[in-house]
């Protein structure tokens, strides 16, 4: 999700307008230092279901107060992955790809640190993962990206 | 819509309890079985621990809003009633069977 703080690079599409595919774009985040996991798994948004406040999601958790959430819960219970929706105009720009698969795996690997071993309540990750908390690991998330986009342009 | 999700739930694109949400989400709480006839039996049973444990009082959401309460207690209603006429049917298998 973009919200509150939004990137500060505006993605530049690909010159050939290729459209990048899943393994694709594994491959080109990782060139660039993304660290994805074994046990996450990206899956293009075919219905079109994101919004255009939203370049990737995983599961959205809506639960009572002081619900916990615990990082198995984050997992496909048939796959054991946890899954990631990508929007599908995200894989005609390769810096697209790189920031917004490298946000979803910094904020995902903050949240393992934070959360993982004991699991916390729902506010808590709530309040990391809320698009208006300035300096949440949601936040962290997009400087990380930017970052990375940076360093595709040469400017880091 | 309830294919498109139930397909990517098969293929590993989200898991179960996104299912489970986006249905209660697009439940009409006058029809609930427009959506919840063509779930997998794991999501329904999701969905009624979720109905179990739903308080409209004070329902937090790391994105977006919460169902609303109709549609959770009509799903609920719905997957009680489809219960208990099973077990109608499967208790009145065994007398058969007894005989």
């Amino acid at each position: 999700m973009i919200g509150g703080r939004a990137p500060k690079y505006k993605w530049r599409p690909n010159h050939d307008g290729k459209t990048k595919s899943i393994e694709e774009a594994y491959q080109i985040a990782r060139r660039w230092g993304v660290v994805i996991p074994d046990y996450v798994s990206f899956a293009i948004d075919k219905y079109g279901w994101l919004d255009e406040d939203t370049t990737a999601k995983t599961t959205t958790f809506k639960e009572p107060a002081g619900t916990m959430i615990y990082w198995s819960s984050l997992f496909h219970k048939k796959t054991g992955k946890i899954p990631f929706l990508i929007r599908k105009d995200i894989m005609r720009s390769d810096e697209a790809i790189v920031a917004v698969i490298g946000h979803e795996m910094y904020e995902l690997e903050e949240m393992r640190k934070a959360f993982g071993e004991t699991g916390a309540p729902i506010e808590s990750w709530q309040a990391e993962a809320h698009a208006d908390n300035e300096g949440n690991f949601h936040w962290q998330a997009w400087d990380y990206a930017d970052e990375l986009v940076a360093r595709m342009r040469g400017v880091a | 819509m309830v294919d498109e999700l139930i397909e990517m739930y098969r293929d590993g694109a989200i898991t179960g309890y996104q299912v489970m949400m986006d249905c209660l989400q697009m439940l009409d709480p006058d029809h609930p079985d427009l959506v919840l006839s063509h779930l997998p039996e794991e999501i329904v049973e999701e969905m009624l621990e979720y109905a179990h444990r739903y308080d409209p009082t004070c329902m937090r959401s790391i994105a977006g809003l919460p169902p609303a309460v109709d549609q959770v207690r009509a799903a609920q209603r719905w997957i009680e009633e489809q219960r208990r006429k099973e077990g109608v049917e499967k208790g009145g298998s065994r007398k058969t069977g007894h005989r």
